[in-house]
């Protein structure tokens, strides 16, 4: 018996030695796949002097997105994170693991036809991403506004929808790892 | 089972050397712990046999003298037998070890009992063995009262009288668990088969176990070995349908007559996509196993236990619910059904959890005539939980959440029994030491935090008579933690920095690192009374006062919580929550038919300071809109009623009927309580057969209730329908409809040593949603299971 006390009273001491790690202070964490800035270029076809920059941060646009009835432009979009405190663009990555990425487009107050243009990044299944695009506005905005979306994983993308000519997009599944919404004015 | 003998010498007016050749021996028997007297004690001297009387004393007038042979017996004690040396007139104490809490351990199967002033709603060893596949919420939801709180299928957490997470303290051989029980998707890191009975105690009043236990307390309580030379044990093969799976199990023990033992056991479950009415769900399966071990000795006087337990579970979360942010949430909503169904797997991908928990403890306890029993424990704990979601690029290997909790806990008890009353009294010490591991690259959603604790219990039983037992308790623990923990400047200085800049350490750039040092005093106080005036009657009255320290995700959680889809919010200036419980019971037993036995309990709790956690608002981010979720305190009360009824039809045939319903209320915020258990039904008619066979049928329905009784919480969301932008109700708040499912039990003995079982959960595959279910927005609950279950005990 006087063997066992004293086993369990070594086993006793042993957990709590080899057990304690103490107060350290940890470091802080910060999150480099959290996309913490997107930005949309937008520039008015045949008027190239015409850019609009938008930044999506935290939540919210720097700005309205100014879009005229009758008018068309080339849109892309970039993706950012943050590391030591600076924007550093995921686009490579995105690009990297395209067939895990598509993005969608939704127009509310305003007609738009989207098409993925030929600059796009087209996935192994022949989908494009949706990194460039083209707007044709066919309505002046009315209370408008743009959702843009950037899904991961999805189980089935659609590059056609609603239709061949007008490619918002469409998915089946998967998350979105960026949900901006943006005002048309 | 010994009987201790103390020789009181007298002359009793015999002097002088005397050449007689017999002496008169007499004396008393009367049980060694509290003292009291027994009677009907056989005590035999040589040839020479006698029966203590009423008065507990026995006499001989005339034993011959020289060596003799003394053995007496009890119905409740082994045989004793000593030598005797008759060589003047004697008078015995006989002291007998009375081992009646041992025996009724072991007999009582399953239903309710009282320990103490205690009704206890009990599992049986036939209960846990027939139901083996079952985890441990899943397992007490057949007691009324109590319901579970579900994250899919495989993660089941009990909810007692509406209650769960750190208000349930649950037991693994003495030990209480520490697991991070605070979260809703966190089960219990149980193996159930490894335990011979489940004692499970609804609402507050058992304070020795912990004075936060306002819901109740599950005490899984191991097999008590008889003193016998021999090996024992059992083997377990399951095969189950939903999720085309198999569980295996064995468990041994050796003991022997001088009462050490050893045991060790070990189980496997392995569970594929689970099923649901005309589907299967991806990514719902499940992987267990589990090992444990002890050796020591156990007898009445003294005994020492060192054991070792281990579970390592691994839990696919249905990839339908995992969400980015509410938009997703609407968008799973309004699909007819969701596209991750079918094309089953074994495999478990993202999102799932791993968890690991060890415990390791060391029992001693030792009695004293007249001193008592003094028990000393220490328990290890090493719970390491691992949550993996959907994440980008290098990150989609790693956890979201990777948690170590350590946890260290002394206890020193000392129990004191009389005739007529006993007092229990203990001291324990707890240290735990949270690890979240930046290794994840994931902001941490629980701090690194120590928290220390240390407590002092008293409870003191009375026996005023037969009819009438009493009992008071009252109990104090401190706390305290001390965290460190990073927040957004912003969030830091809207609201906590004018309340708790001391805690401040650093600032960098946007981000603020405090150390809370935060203390808690919790005083418990508990006082009942158990009337029995016949045996057809018993009552319980039971009044208490319990004290909760905020769990560590009540007062730091901060951020989005990536499975849930939600952000959490918790608050430094959580005061305890203070409780106050009124728990009564009526039970009583009937002559009708084959016997009737009835009980009802109706119960109140009512709290000042009540910790809810509740939607409060939307946070907007570039994942979208996400609902947070606020740790607040108020005005609570929720009131119930629990009843079982056993009607014996025949000697062959039972009907069990349960039912239980509660109302919880939010009397501040003037609404529901959250996640309330709406009133259900469970009645089961079993036949058993009379002979050797073992055979009995058991089929049983289960019928809840809608729950109409929620807080209408819901969101508004911005979508574009038709090319214009409208606004929607996400509803997250409203529930199911009622349900009524039947489930078919059947099992035959086969020789000595072996059984078949075969249940049927959810007979008709019947399509229904559980209000308690988070995930029950992306898929029905699960559809029709088959189990064969054989099992050799030996």
């Amino acid at each position: 018996m006087k063997n066992i006390l004293n086993i369990a009273v070594l086993f006793s001491l042993a957990f709590i030695m080899f057990s304690c790690r103490g107060n350290d202070v940890p470091e802080d964490i910060h999150e480099h796949e959290e996309i913490e800035k997107v930005t949309l270029t937008v520039t008015e076809s045949g008027n190239t002097g015409n850019v609009q920059t938008i930044s999506y941060i935290g939540g919210n646009a720097n700005s309205p997105l100014t879009l005229e009835n009758g008018k068309t432009y080339s849109v892309s979009v970039d993706f950012f994170h943050k590391h030591d405190g600076e924007y550093e663009s995921m686009l490579d990555e995105i690009i990297e693991e395209k067939d895990q990425h598509f993005i969608t487009y939704e127009f509310g107050g305003i007609t738009a036809n989207l098409m993925r243009t030929n600059g796009d990044v087209v996935r192994n299944d022949g989908k494009k991403l949706g990194l460039k695009t083209e707007w044709n506005i066919t309505s002046a905005p009315v209370l408008a506004k743009v959702f843009i979306k950037l899904y991961h994983q999805s189980v089935a993308v659609d590059d056609h929808f609603p239709s061949a000519s007008n490619q918002q997009g469409k998915v089946t599944g998967g998350e979105a790892d960026a949900d901006i919404k943006i005002d048309i004015q | 089972m010994k009987f201790y003998l103390i020789f009181w010498f007298s002359l009793l007016g015999i002097t002088g050397i005397h050449a007689q050749s017999t002496f008169r021996v007499e004396g008393k028997t009367i049980d060694f712990h509290n003292s009291s007297p027994l009677a009907n004690a056989e005590v035999r001297i040589g040839n020479h046999k006698t029966v203590s009387d009423a008065e507990r004393i026995f006499v001989f007038k005339s034993i011959p003298e020289g060596l003799q042979i003394l053995t007496a017996k009890h119905p409740d004690c082994e045989v004793f037998t000593e030598e005797l040396t008759v060589d003047r007139p004697l008078r015995l104490t006989i002291k007998l070890e009375h081992h009646a809490t041992e025996i009724e351990e072991v007999q009582i199967s399953s239903g309710h009992r009282t320990k103490g002033l205690i009704t206890v709603a009990a599992l049986s060893k036939e209960d846990i063995s027939q139901n083996s596949s079952e985890n441990l919420g899943n397992l007490l939801r057949s007691i009324s009262g109590v319901s579970t709180l579900k994250t899919g299928n495989n993660i089941v957490k009990p909810v007692i009288h509406g209650l769960y997470g750190s208000r349930i303290l649950i037991f693994n051989n003495g030990v209480r668990m520490a697991e991070q029980e605070w979260g809703a998707e966190h089960a219990p890191n149980i193996e159930t088969t490894a335990f011979n009975r489940i004692n499970v105690v609804k609402g507050a009043g058992m304070l020795k176990y912990g004075g936060d236990a306002a819901g109740g307390t599950v005490l899984l309580e191991p097999r008590i070995f008889p003193p016998k030379d021999t090996l024992t044990g059992n083997a377990t093969l399951s095969f189950i349908s939903n999720g085309r799976g198999v569980k295996t199990g064995v468990q041994l023990a050796r003991t022997w007559e001088n009462r050490w033992f050893v045991t060790a056991g070990g189980t496997y479950k392995k569970l594929g996509d689970l099923y649901i009415p005309h589907h299967t769900l991806q990514n719902t399966g499940a992987e267990e196993h589990s090992l444990n071990f002890s050796f020591g000795k156990r007898s009445f006087m003294q005994g020492i236990e060192l054991s070792y337990s281990h579970i390592n579970q691994e839990f696919g979360i249905f990839r339908g619910a995992h969400l980015g942010g509410s938009e997703d949430f609407y968008r799973a909503l309004n699909n007819e059904k969701s596209v991750y169904l079918d094309d089953f797997q074994y495999q478990i991908q993202h999102p799932k959890q791993e968890v690991g928990h060890h415990i390791a403890k060391m029992e001693m306890y030792k009695r004293f005539y007249n001193a008592g029993k003094f028990s000393l424990q220490y328990a290890f704990q090493l719970n390491h939980r691992k949550e993996y979601d959907i994440r980008r690029g290098e990150y989609s290997t790693l956890p979201s959440m990777d948690l170590k909790l350590m946890t260290h806990n002394l206890k020193f008890g000392h129990l004191l029994e009389r005739e007529k009353w006993q007092i229990e009294s203990g001291i324990e010490g707890n240290f735990q030491d949270n690890f979240p591991d930046p290794s994840t690259q994931a902001r941490r959603l629980i701090p690194d935090y120590l928290r220390y604790d240390a407590g002092i219990f008293s409870v003191f039983q009375y026996q005023f008579s037969d009819q009438l037992k009493a009992e008071a308790g009252l109990r104090y623990d401190f706390t305290q933690y001390d965290a460190y923990k990073y927040y957004d400047r912003s969030e830091w200085d809207q609201r906590f920095s004018d309340r708790f800049p001391q805690f401040v350490m650093s600032e960098s750039g946007s981000r603020i690192l405090v150390r809370p040092q935060l203390q808690f005093h919790n005083i418990v106080a508990n006082a009942g009374i158990r009337f029995t005036p016949s045996e057809i009657f018993s009552g319980t009255f039971n009044l208490s006062q319990t004290s909760r320290t905020p769990n560590a995700a009540e007062l730091f959680a901060d951020g989005l919580h990536h499975s849930a889809a939600i952000i959490e919010k918790g608050d430094l200036s959580l005061q305890q929550e203070v409780s106050y419980h009124i728990n009564l019971s009526a039970a009583t037993k009937l002559n009708i038919l084959n016997g009737l036995q009835l009980e009802v309990s109706p119960y109140l709790l009512f709290s000042d300071n009540f910790i809810n956690q509740l939607p409060t608002g939307i946070q907007n981010s570039n994942r979208g809109v996400f609902m947070i979720w606020d740790y607040q305190q108020t005005r609570a009360r929720i009131f119930g009623v629990d009843a079982d009824l056993e009607l014996g039809i025949n000697d062959q045939l039972t009907w069990i009927s349960r039912f239980s319903a509660l109302r919880g209320d939010d009397l501040e915020n003037q609404e529901p309580l959250i996640l309330m258990m709406p009133a259900n039904f469970r009645n089961s008619i079993e036949w058993k057969s009379k002979n050797n066979s073992r055979l009995f049928f058991k089929l049983e329905n289960e019928t809840v209730l809608k729950q109409n009784r929620f807080p209408i919480r819901n969101q508004i969301l911005d979508v574009i329908e038709n090319g214009a932008i409208v606004s929607r109700t996400l509803d997250t708040s409203s529930t199911p409809s009622a349900y009524s499912l039947f489930h078919f039990s059947a099992g035959i003995g086969i020789l000595k040593n072996f059984n078949i079982n075969v249940t049927v959960n959810n007979l008709l595959n019947t399509e229904y949603r559980d209000a308690l279910n988070r995930l029950r927005y992306f898929a029905p609950e699960l559809g029709r299971s088959l189990i064969l279950t054989l099992h050799y005990q030996f």
